[in-house]
This record gives structure tokens, sequence and C-alpha cells, in this order.
């Protein structure tokens, strides 16, 4: 592993160099937010060693204002980090002399990968883990949950913008509700709804594999607004890896979904 | 190298056997309040599974901040936990976080020329900077923040008679069942002994279990810790000069309520000697989780940082 900062300093990476033979593709990981970041940090490293040991360079970066980025997070904005994603791309590009990538993300990670998509004609691969598609939706949600924690330890009122420990910024805010399903149209990628391990993409178009839980709808109705054409849904048994989980084991790495992920992307590669 | 607000830097550091542990140094550009030669470095280390940035990113606030105060800090990872792989040696979780501790400080007495230091621990990573702080007499502070349970008469009377543990057992909650089945091993002396840190009235009763790496958190004492009270190992730091700061929440919870076992008991069975301080942060729960927490905790810490700077320390 190689941790190091990049874009003037402002953000922080770990690139995991392939071994063995290089694949086509590098893999770029991008975090969700907030409390889902601290929890996933475990899978994510799992899941990078297990690809860069199939060949496949790796980096997995802290957007503006999380983990060892500089910055706070109330600082920070949708836009801010579409900006950090392009230079997490030009830091992977740089490193991997590879002409195909694939972008990982989970929840928010994954809405951002979902945004820079069709923006960038080098992604073949998107691997979405449970993507926030209801900015509003999502925000209720970490409200509820923030409030039902605070009540065991705290009378006093509550800020409307803190959330589990994190503040994000009004931008943020408001970024976050106008998130909604229209957003995302435009990628052109292709759609089979087969299982693990069909075709992968077209044309240099990214080929899409959909990871849920169970309960989780895959969003095919996207794959429609999307134009899709090669679009494979994955439904993990394991409990997601971002929820707190209680018990004696806190391993919070789903090691069957991780393996079914990396399998999938080496077996659609060109 | 990174640039940060208030003339810090940041800098990515690999030290350790081969570089396998890997950190963040954060230090002033230019010198701060703390002098042009700054008393001590400052270690911060993991709380419980948590990467080096800290619960809620605490971590990297208290880090920023003190450097920004002119304390060269290091924030990192022990082997197996965050961006730093698993140990090679197989031996004791424990013994093995004391030694990374004390290359820790190495690595910021090389790189900034620092012969004292001061540990920074948050749950486990208080227990960590207790063991290390009695491995190491370079370490001239170290502050413990919801580290540290005091078994005594009143607390265990309370923990009996909480609601909601009853109510988890009779749901059949699963964790509760475990620790309950655990426990009454423990009295029947047929399982592997308890590790928490025992003080207050009767001896302590700690044994070693099993250790274990990667994905479990189980607590495991150094060897020069294990079999005695937690009082017993502050007073040998105090007797060597190395100020004490305990902070705990301010909650009614049952559990590490420092404040219930001191009305009780006449607390900590310390009485608040020489050279340590003990603070309980309102609207706090185990790991500061409101953001007016965290606040409070970083005041209370940069007050104690500030008295710390003031000593005359032997070197």
């Amino acid at each position: 592993m190689e941790p190091f900062f990049f874009d003037r300093g402002r953000l922080f990476g770990v690139y995991h160099p392939p071994e063995g033979k290089t694949q086509a593709t590098a893999v770029l990981l991008c975090y969700p937010a907030g409390q889902e970041y601290m929890r996933v940090h475990r899978g994510y490293l799992n899941l990078a060693t297990q690809l860069a040991r199939e060949g496949f360079p790796v980096l997995r970066f802290d957007w503006f204002g999380t983990g060892d980025s500089a910055g706070e997070l109330e600082e920070a904005s949708l836009q801010r980090w579409r900006s950090d994603l392009r230079a997490a791309m030009g830091a992977l590009r740089s490193r991997s002399a590879c002409a195909h990538f694939c972008l990982l993300g989970c929840r928010l990670g994954g809405t951002l990968a979902l945004l820079h998509a069709g923006q960038d004609a080098g992604i073949s691969h998107l691997v979405l883990w449970e993507p926030v598609l209801d900015g509003a939706a999502y925000l209720d949600a970490l409200g509820a949950l923030h409030r039902e924690q605070a009540a065991a330890y705290s009378a006093g009122p509550l800020a409307p913008d803190e959330f589990v420990g994190f503040r994000f910024g009004a931008d943020f805010l408001d970024g976050l509700r106008a998130l909604g399903r229209d957003r995302f149209g435009g990628l052109g990628v292709g759609m089979t709804g087969e299982g693990v391990g069909s075709s992968g993409g077209q044309g240099g178009r990214p080929a899409v594999l959909w990871v849920h839980g169970a309960g989780v709808e895959p969003a095919y109705d996207l794959g429609k607004v999307l134009k899709a054409e090669a679009f494979v849904a994955l439904q993990s048994d394991e409990p997601a890896m971002w929820l707190k989980q209680s018990g004696v084991d806190k391993s919070l790495v789903p090691a069957r979904t991780l393996r079914s992920v990396v399998q999938w992307l080496k077996e659609n590669q060109e | 190298m990174a640039k940060r607000k208030s003339g810090i830097k940041e800098s990515v550091v690999l030290f350790g056997d081969s570089g396998r542990l890997t950190g963040i140094f954060s230090h002033p550009k230019l010198p701060g309040s703390a002098s042009a030669s700054p008393s001590f470095g400052i270690v911060l280390m993991n709380a419980g599974l948590l990467h080096r940035i800290g619960p809620h990113r605490l971590n990297v606030r208290l880090a920023r901040h003190f450097a920004g105060l002119g304390y060269p800090v290091i924030r990192f990872d022990h082997s197996g936990l965050g961006d730093s792989p698993a140990g090679l040696d197989g031996g004791a979780v424990a013994e093995r976080r004391v030694s990374e501790v004390r290359l820790a400080m190495d690595a910021l007495a090389e790189q900034f020329g620092l012969g004292q230091f001061v540990l920074l621990g948050i749950c486990s990573g208080a227990r960590v900077a207790l063991g290390a702080a009695l491995d190491d007499q370079r370490v001239v502070g170290m502050a413990g923040m919801e580290g540290f349970e005091l078994r005594t008469g009143r607390y265990r009377w309370a923990r009996l008679l909480s609601g909601e543990k009853w109510g988890r057992l009779l749901r059949g909650d699963v964790h509760t069942l475990r620790k309950l089945r655990g426990a009454l091993k423990r009295q029947v002396g047929t399982g592997a002994a308890s590790v928490k840190v025992s003080g207050g009235p009767e001896p302590a009763s700690v044994a070693s279990s099993k250790d274990q790496d990667g994905g479990r958190d189980r607590e495991v004492l150094p060897a020069s810790m294990a079999g005695r009270p937690v009082r017993a190992l502050l007073n040998t730091l105090l007797n060597r000069q190395c100020q004490v700061l305990l902070a705990y929440r301010a909650g009614n919870e049952t559990r590490f309520n420092f404040r219930l076992q001191r009305e009780g008991d006449r607390i900590l069975a310390l009485g608040q000697p020489k050279g340590m301080q003990v603070a309980f942060i309102p609207e706090a729960d185990h790991t500061f989780t409101l953001l007016s927490s965290q606040a409070r905790l970083i005041q209370v810490l940069t007050d104690w940082m500030a008295h710390l700077s003031s000593l005359p320390f032997s070197t």
C-alpha cells in the first residue's frame, strides 16, 4: 500500500499496486459519508487488497472534509466532491497507466460514481452498492438515527445539520435534498438482468454491477432511464457493511459479497 | 506534505519494522504558542477497531488542533487496524500495541527531536496508552477518555438494576446472552477470564484470555498490567510525575460512570491525587458523538496540555 497526499495536498489516498500481471482496468473506490464511511473502511481495505492481488491497480481516497483529507465536512459539497473524484481519477491514471477504469462506490460514494460516469469515457465498469438515489430520504433517515441515539444521553435541542457525529454544510444539504432519480440520465449503460458473471459493457460504455441487500430492489427502472445495455444485479445475503453491527463479532466485512464483486470484475475484462 | 489551515502541515509516515505501520504527522509550520521548542509530542491511538482518524474523525480534529498550538502530533494505525497490516510475529496483541506506541514516539523523536511525549487514547486506546505510559519513561502525560471502569459495589448494583440490560436479555439479544454465559462461566471457572481492568475495594481479578487479532477487539492487557488494580497502575505513573487526565461522559449510564462511583464510593479510591484530573463531559456518549461534546472535550484537553507545558519536566 502507498498512502499519499494529492491534489496539492488537499486529498489523501492509498494506492494499491497490482500484483502479478496487471489487468487492463484500474479501480477507484469511492467512500460513503459520515458514519457509513467509518463502517466500510475495513471492508474497502479488504476489497482493495483482493483486487490488487488479482492484478487490478486500486486507489481509495478520502473526500475533502473526511478521513485524512483537508478541511471539515461542513466545508464540503456534492460539487466539491465531484471535483475530488476527478482529481482522484487523475491520480489513478498517473499511477496505473491503465486505459480503462472501474468506479466502485457504496451509498453516497456510489451516487458520485454514477454522476461521474456519464462524463468520463474512460469508465468501463461501475460497481454501485445501494447508491443514494433520494437525497431527502437519505437525510431523513440519518436525522432519525441521530435523534434516536442522542435521546439516550442528551436532553437539549439537536442541531439540524448534525448527523451522528458529522455536520453537513448548507451547500451539501441543499445538494442532497435536490438529489433524485432524474439526475442520473444519459449514461448509456447495458442491461441484461442476468446474474453475476454475464456479459460486460459494449463499445466503451460501462458495464454495471448493482449490489443490493435483501428487500432492496435493484434500480432496474434506473437502467431504463439510463438506456442501459448491460446491467447485472447481485443480491448480498450478508449484513450491509455500512450499518451498525451488534454482537461479539464486529468484523463488518461481507466477505462473500466482496469476492463476488472481484469475480465479476475479473470475468468482465475484455 | 500537505498544508492545512492555521499554518500546520501534514505528512505520511511509515514506521516500524520495514515501515509496516501507517501514520500521519501533524505539525506546526511555524512555532506556535507551545514555543519554538515544544515540550513534548503527542501520540493518538486507535479507538477500538476504528482507524486512525478516530470516532467521528475526533483524532484528526485533535491532531490538527494541537499542531496548530505548536505540538507535533502523530496519529497512527496499530498493526491489523486501519492501513497497517497485521503483525507478523504472532505475539500478544497487547504487548505489540504497547511496543507500537513506543515506535510512534521514536518516529516523532527522530522527525522532530523530541524526548517527551503525551499519549491520548479513547476507550481501548486509553488502556493501550496506560500500558505504554507504564512501559516508557518518556511519557510525561496520559489522557484516557472513557477508558477505565472502576467496578465498585454501587457500580455493580446499578448494572444489576439496569432496565435496559434486562430488557435486552428478555428479548433474547444474542450479544447479551453471550455475555451472561461468559460471566457465568467465569463464576464457575470454566472459561476464559474477563479482561476488564478492575479496581475498587476488592482486589483486581484480571487474567489474560486468548489474543485475537483482526476483526475482534478482544481486550488483553500487557503483562505489566494484568492482575493489578487500575488505581495502582495510575499511582505508578503519578509517582514518577507523569500527569494523568481521565475524561468521561457525564450521563446516567451505569458503565464508565465515574461520577456514580465517586459519589458512592469516595472515588476512584484515588481521591484525585496531585497530578491527576478527572473531567466529566456533558451531553457526551461513549465516543463523544455530539459535536458540542467534542468541543468541550477538546477544551478540557487544551487546558490540560497548557498545564503540562508549564511544568518543569526533567529530561
